[in-house]
C-alpha cells in the first residue's frame, strides 16, 4: 500500500509537471484576454521534441550529452522523497531538505557547465547570471525551511511538514508568515518567473534560464525543459505542503487521501493563478535589481529564523 | 469649573469669529478683546487656585493646579501682547510681496487656534487630552511658520513639522506606556490616563514602564520644548516665522511642551524617586545651555539669535527642575514668567527695527537709540533682560536657581551653567552694544504706528518691576507650582 | 479536516497572522524605491492594524474598541494613503531619487534593526503571556523601520510613509499593551494624524514649488 502510494506520488508529480506551466500559461492568456494555447499543449510539445534529432556542438564533450539525463534524474529523485498527498512517505531514508537542496544545486552546476560547453556568448553569459542569482536564492531556501526544521527538530521533509499540519495553530506565527513570504521569493526565482526572468522570451540580453538550453535540441531538450517543469512542480509542492500543509493526509486511508488529493490540486491552482496575475502586472526588474530581491528573500527567510527562536524560544 | 471650561474655549471660539469677521474692521477688535479674555480668565483662573486649592473639571478631562494656572497666565500674557502689537505688523507686513496673500481673518484665526490649543496642553488633566492638543499647537503654527512665500519658510516650516510629528509621536508611546503601568491600579477605565488620578497612585505604579514613558517623554516633548540635541528644526522656525508668532512660539509654547514634560517628571519622582529623572533633566538642561551659547557667540540673524536664546533659557528652566531643591524649583518657576516676558518684548522690538532697517541681518542694524528713542529703549531693556543682568527680573530668577543648585549641593552643575551664562553674557553685551550705539548707517523711520509700542512697553515695565518687587500672590502661585512638580 | 474558517482560526492566531502581515508590509515599504509602493506597504500595514483591532474588539467585547477599531480603518487604512496617493500625483517631478543609503543596504539594516527590536523587547517586557505576545515585539520593530525610512530616504513624501508607519508602530503598541486607549483619545488622536498628513502633503507641494524638487537634501538654505 505504502509503497505503491509513493510512486503514484512520485507519477504524479512527473506527470502533472507539464500541465502545471500548461495551466499557468492558459490563466496568463486569459488575464491578457487572448485565447491561448489548451492546458495540454506543453505535452504535445515534448512528444514533438523527443521525436526530433539532437545536435550536439561538435566542440562539446561528453558533458553537454549527459547533463540532460542527469537533471531529470535528480528532479525525479527529488520528487520521490517530496510529501505530496502523505505526510509521512516512507521514503525518507532516502533524502531529506539537505539532500533535495543539495540535488538541486547539482543540477544547476552541471547546467551550467554544459551551457559553457558549446562556447557560444549567450550560453555563457546566461550560465553566469544562472549561478549568480542561485548563490543568492540557495541560501534563503535552506533558511527559510530551517525556520521549520527547528520546530519540527527534524530535516525530513514529511516530518516538518507532519508537525507543521500537527501544530496547534502554530503555523499561523509571524515568523511562519515571514519564513512563507521568503519562500515564495525563492520559488518565484528558481523557476524563472517574471520580476527576475521571464519565461516566453528569448531577448538575448534578458533571459537567464532560457540561455541555459539555447544550444540543446531535440530530445535533449525535451528532457530539459520536463526537468525544469518537475523542479518547479517540487518547489511549488513544498510550499504549499511544508508551509501550508491543510488537508494532507496524515495516516494512509483512502478517504483522507481524497482530501489531500483534492487540497493539493486546489493549492496549486491557487499558486498557478497568483503566478499568472503577478506575471501580468509586474515588469521584469532589470538585472542588476534582482539581487535586491533576493536579498530581500534572504533577509525575511533571516528574520523568520531569529524571530523564530526570540519570540517562542 | 466655572472658570476653566470657558478658558479653554474663549480662544478657539475667537478664532471662529474671527474668520467669520474677517472682511469687517471688527475683526482686530476681536483678536485683541479674545486674548485680553484669554489673560483675564488665566488670571481670574490663578486667584481660585490661590484661594480655593486645585480644581478639576469636565469629568475629569480638564483641570487646574498651581502650575497649569500659572502657565496660563504665561500664554495669556504672551498671546495677548503679540495679538496687541501683530495687529498693525501683520496690517503692514499684508502688504508686502512675500506675504501669503492669506484671506483676511485667516491669519488671526490661526493665531488663536494655536493659542488656544496651548491653553488646553496647559489645563488639561487627561495626558490623552494634553497629547492632542500639544499635536494640534504644532498643527495649527506650522502653517503660521510657513506664512511668507520664500524657501527659507516652506523649509523651516517642513522641518518643524517633521521633527516635532516625530517627536510627539514617541511622546505617544510615553503616554501609552504611563497607562500601561498604571492598568494594575485601574483597569481598563479611562481614569489610567488622568494625571491626578496617576498622581495620588503613583507610588503604586510599574517603576520600570514610568521609567520608560519618562524617557520617551523626554525625547518627544523634549524636542517640542527646543532641547538640545533635538532643537534643531527651533531657530529656523522660530526666525522664519512672523514676529508676532515667533514670539509666542519661543515664549508660550516651548512653556507649555516643557510643563507637559514636567508633568511626566512629577510623575516619575513620586514613582522611582527624584534622582532618576532629575539627573536626566539637569544633563539635557546643561546640554541645551551649552550647543546654545556657541551659536550664540557667532550668530548674525537677529532672530536665530533670540531662537538661540531661547533653547539657552529653556535649558535653564530645565537645569532648574533638575536641580531638585525648593529654592531652585522656585527660581526655575520664575524664570519661565521672565523669559516669556523679556523673549517677547525682544522679538516685538526686533519686528518694528527688523521692518524699519529692513534687513535682520545684525551687521546692519547700527545706532538703534539716535534713530528711534523709545524703541532704543525698549531693545535696551530687552537686551539687559536676556543676558540676565539687574535690575530686571531674569537677574533675580537665574540668581535662585543657582542658589538652589548650591543648596542641593550640586556645585559641577551650577559652575558649568554659570560659566554658559557668563558666555552669553559677553556675547549679547557684544551684539547690543554694536546695534544700540553709534551713527545709525541709514535714516530710519518706524514703519508701525505710535500705538503698536503700547504693548512692549507694559512687557518692559513688567520685567523690570519682577525684578525688584516681586508681588506676593504671584509669589505664592509659584511656590505651589513647584510643590507641583516636587512635594 | 474541515474547513470553516471560524473555527479554525482562533483569534489570538489571527492576531498573530495579521502582526506578521504588520511587519512584512512595513519592510516591503522599506525595500521598495517608488514611492508609490511605499505607499501601498503603508496601506497594507494599516490594514492589518485595523484588523487587529477589531479582532481584539471582538475577543473583548468592548463597543469603544469596536468603534476606535472601525475608525483606525477608515483614518489609516482609506483616508491616509488616499491624500499620500493624491499629493504624488500633484508632483511634477517624476523621477525617483537615488536614496541616501542602496536599497540593500538599508533592508539588511532593517532586518537587524528588527532583531534588535526582537531580542530586546524581550528583555525588557519579559516572555508575553497575553494573545498578544507577538505585537509588541512587532509594534517596536516597526517603529525602528519606519524611523529608517526616514532617515535614508531624500524624498519628502517617503519621509512622511516612513512617519505615519511609526504612527501605525505606536498604534498597535498601545493595542498590545493596553486594549487602545479611551475613544475620545483615540479620535483626537487619529484626527491630529489626519490633519498632520493633510499638512504635511501641502508642504511637500511647496517645497517642490520653492525648490524645483521634492527632494529633501536641496533644504539647506538655513544654516547656523
Amino acid at each position: 500500500m505504502n509503497a505503491a502510494l509513493v510512486i503514484a506520488q512520485a507519477v504524479l508529480l512527473i506527470a502533472l509537471a507539464p500541465l502545471l506551466n500548461g495551466v499557468i500559461a492558459a490563466l496568463k492568456a486569459r488575464l491578457q484576454m487572448r485565447r491561448g494555447a489548451p492546458v495540454w499543449q506543453r505535452y504535445s510539445d515534448l512528444a514533438r521534441l523527443f521525436h526530433k534529432e539532437s545536435i550536439v556542438s561538435t566542440d562539446a564533450s561528453w558533458l553537454a550529452r549527459v547533463t540532460p539525463y542527469i537533471a531529470l534524474g535528480a528532479s525525479l529523485a527529488v520528487a520521490t522523497w517530496t510529501p505530496v498527498l502523505l505526510a509521512e512517505n516512507g521514503m525518507s531514508f532516502a533524502g531529506d531538505l539537505v539532500m533535495t537542496v543539495a540535488l538541486l544545486a547539482l543540477v544547476r552546476v552541471l547546467q551550467a557547465l554544459a551551457a559553457l560547453e558549446a562556447g557560444t556568448a549567450f550560453g555563457g553569459m546566461a550560465a553566469s547570471r544562472h549561478l549568480a542569482l542561485s548563490a543568492l536564492a540557495e541560501p534563503a531556501l535552506m533558511l527559510a525551511v530551517f525556520t521549520l526544521a527547528i520546530a519540527a527538530h527534524s530535516t525530513d521533509l514529511s516530518k516538518i511538514s507532519r508537525a507543521v499540519a500537527l501544530a496547534p495553530h502554530g503555523w499561523l506565527s509571524p515568523s511562519h508568515l515571514l519564513a512563507l513570504a521568503a519562500m515564495w521569493l525563492v520559488v518565484v526565482s528558481e523557476t524563472g518567473r517574471v520580476p527576475v526572468d521571464n519565461p516566453v522570451t528569448h531577448l538575448e540580453l534578458t533571459m537567464v534560464h532560457e540561455g541555459l538550453v539555447l544550444d540543446y535540441s531535440g530530445r535533449h531538450l525535451a528532457l530539459l525543459e520536463w526537468a525544469a517543469a518537475v523542479r518547479q512542480m517540487v518547489l511549488f509542492t513544498l510550499l504549499a505542503n511544508l508551509f501550508l500543509p491543510w488537508g494532507i493526509a496524515l495516516e494512509p486511508g483512502a478517504a483522507a487521501i481524497g482530501t489531500a488529493l483534492a487540497a493539493w490540486g486546489g493549492k496549486l491552482l491557487v499558486f498557478a493563478i497568483a503566478v499568472a496575475i503577478t506575471e501580468s502586472v509586474t515588469a521584469k526588474m532589470r538585472l542588476f535589481r534582482v539581487p535586491e530581491f533576493l536579498g530581500m528573500a534572504f533577509l525575511l527567510s533571516l528574520l523568520a529564523l531569529t524571530s523564530d527562536s526570540l519570540l517562542r524560544g | 469649573m466655572l472658570w476653566i471650561l470657558p478658558l479653554a474655549l474663549a480662544a478657539p471660539v475667537t478664532a471662529a469669529l474671527c474668520l467669520a469677521f474677517g472682511g469687517s474692521r471688527a475683526r482686530a477688535r476681536i483678536a485683541i478683546g479674545g486674548a485680553a479674555l484669554v489673560l483675564a480668565l488665566a488670571l481670574r483662573l490663578a486667584w481660585r487656585v490661590l484661594s480655593g486649592g486645585p480644581i478639576v473639571a469636565a469629568n475629569g478631562w480638564l483641570a487646574a493646579d498651581a502650575l497649569s494656572a500659572l502657565l496660563a497666565c504665561i500664554i495669556g500674557g504672551v498671546g495677548l501682547a503679540s495679538a496687541w502689537y501683530g495687529n498693525s505688523y501683520m496690517a503692514h507686513e499684508g502688504q508686502g510681496h512675500e506675504s501669503a496673500g492669506w484671506a483676511a481673518g485667516r491669519y488671526e484665526a490661526l493665531f488663536h487656534l494655536l493659542l488656544g490649543s496651548l491653553v488646553v496642553a496647559a489645563v488639561a488633566n487627561n495626558l490623552g487630552l494634553l497629547w492632542v492638543a500639544i499635536e494640534a499647537s504644532t498643527l495649527g503654527s506650522a502653517l503660521l511658520v510657513g506664512y511668507y512665500r520664500r524657501p527659507g519658510a516652506v523649509e523651516a516650516a517642513w522641518k518643524y513639522l517633521i521633527l516635532c510629528s516625530v517627536g510627539i509621536t514617541l511622546a505617544l508611546l510615553a503616554t501609552v506606556l504611563l497607562y500601561y503601568s498604571a492598568v494594575g491600579s485601574f483597569g481598563e477605565s479611562g481614569a489610567g490616563l488622568q494625571w491626578t488620578a496617576l498622581r495620588d497612585v503613583a507610588p503604586r505604579l510599574e517603576p520600570r514602564f514610568v521609567r520608560l514613558a519618562f524617557l520617551f517623554a523626554l525625547v518627544g516633548y523634549g524636542t517640542k520644548a527646543g532641547l538640545a540635541p533635538m532643537h534643531t528644526w527651533l531657530p529656523d522656525a522660530h526666525s522664519q516665522a512672523p514676529t508676532p508668532v515667533s514670539a509666542l512660539l519661543s515664549a508660550a509654547l516651548l512653556a507649555t511642551a516643557l510643563v507637559a514634560l514636567l508633568r511626566f517628571h512629577a510623575l516619575a519622582v513620586r514613582c522611582v524617586g527624584p534622582a532618576y529623572s532629575e539627573g536626566l533633566l539637569v544633563f539635557f538642561g546643561l546640554a541645551s545651555m551649552a550647543v546654545a551659547v556657541p551659536f550664540m557667540v557667532i550668530q548674525g540673524d537677529y532672530k536665530r539669535l533670540l531662537a538661540y536664546s531661547s533653547v539657552e533659557h529653556t535649558g535653564l528652566v530645565t537645569l532648574a527642575v533638575g536641580l531638585g531643591s525648593p529654592l531652585a524649583l522656585l527660581g526655575g518657576m520664575f524664570h519661565l514668567v521672565n523669559h516669556a516676558l523679556a523673549k517677547t518684548l525682544a522679538f516685538l522690538v526686533g519686528g518694528s527695527l527688523g521692518g524699519g532697517i529692513g534687513s535682520r541681518r545684525m551687521d546692519h542694524w547700527s545706532g538703534v537709540i539716535e534713530s528711534s528713542a523709545p524703541l532704543g529703549a525698549l531693545f535696551v531693556v530687552a537686551g539687559v533682560a536676556l543676558a540676565g543682568l539687574p535690575p530686571t527680573a531674569l537677574f533675580l530668577s537665574e540668581w535662585l536657581v543657582m542658589l538652589g543648585g548650591l543648596r542641593a549641593g550640586k556645585q559641577a552643575a551650577v559652575i558649568v551653567a554659570l560659566l554658559a551664562l557668563a558666555v552669553v553674557f559677553v556675547a549679547l553685551a557684544f551684539h547690543w552694544t554694536r546695534m544700540a550705539l553709534g551713527k545709525p548707517r541709514a535714516p530710519f523711520t518706524d514703519p508701525l504706528p505710535a500705538s503698536s509700542h503700547r504693548p512692549l512697553w507694559l512687557l518692559a515695565t513688567a520685567v523690570i518691576l519682577l525684578g525688584v518687587w516681586l508681588p506676593g500672590p504671584m509669589r505664592a502661585l509659584m511656590e505651589q507650582a513647584a510643590r507641583v512638580i516636587k512635594p | 479536516m474541515n474547513f470553516p474558517i471560524a473555527e479554525w482560526l482562533p483569534t489570538s492566531s489571527a492576531i498573530n497572522l495579521l502582526a506578521g502581515v504588520f511587519l512584512l508590509s512595513a519592510l516591503y515599504a522599506l525595500s521598495q524605491r517608488r514611492t508609490a509602493a511605499c505607499i501601498a506597504g503603508y496601506a497594507w500595514n494599516s490594514i492589518s492594524l485595523g484588523g487587529i483591532a477589531l479582532l481584539v474588539a471582538a475577543q473583548t467585547h468592548a463597543r469603544h474598541i469596536w468603534f476606535a477599531a472601525a475608525l483606525v480603518l477608515a483614518v489609516k487604512g482609506f483616508l491616509i494613503p488616499r491624500l499620500l496617493r493624491r499629493t504624488l500625483a500633484r508632483l511634477k517631478t517624476r523621477a525617483e531619487a537615488e536614496p541616501f543609503l542602496s536599497i540593500p543596504a538599508s533592508s539588511l539594516i532593517g532586518g537587524a534593526l528588527v532583531a534588535l527590536a526582537f531580542s530586546q523587547t524581550r528583555e525588557l517586557f519579559g516572555a508575553g503571556t497575553t494573545i498578544l505576545a507577538a505585537c509588541l515585539p512587532i509594534s517596536v520593530a516597526t517603529a525602528l523601520v519606519g524611523l529608517l525610512l526616514m532617515v535614508t530616504r531624500p524624498q519628502a513624501l517617503m519621509m512622511v510613509v516612513g512617519l505615519v508607519l511609526l504612527e501605525n508602530a505606536i498604534f498597535l503598541a498601545a493595542v498590545s499593551l493596553t486594549y487602545g486607549m479611551p475613544l475620545v483619545v483615540e479620535m483626537g488622536v487619529l484626527l491630529d494624524i489626519l490633519v498632520g498628513v493633510a499638512l504635511l502633503g501641502l508642504f511637500v507641494g511647496r517645497i517642490e514649488e520653492s525648490f524645483e524638487s521634492a527632494d529633501i537634501s536641496r533644504l539647506t538654505s538655513l544654516k547656523g
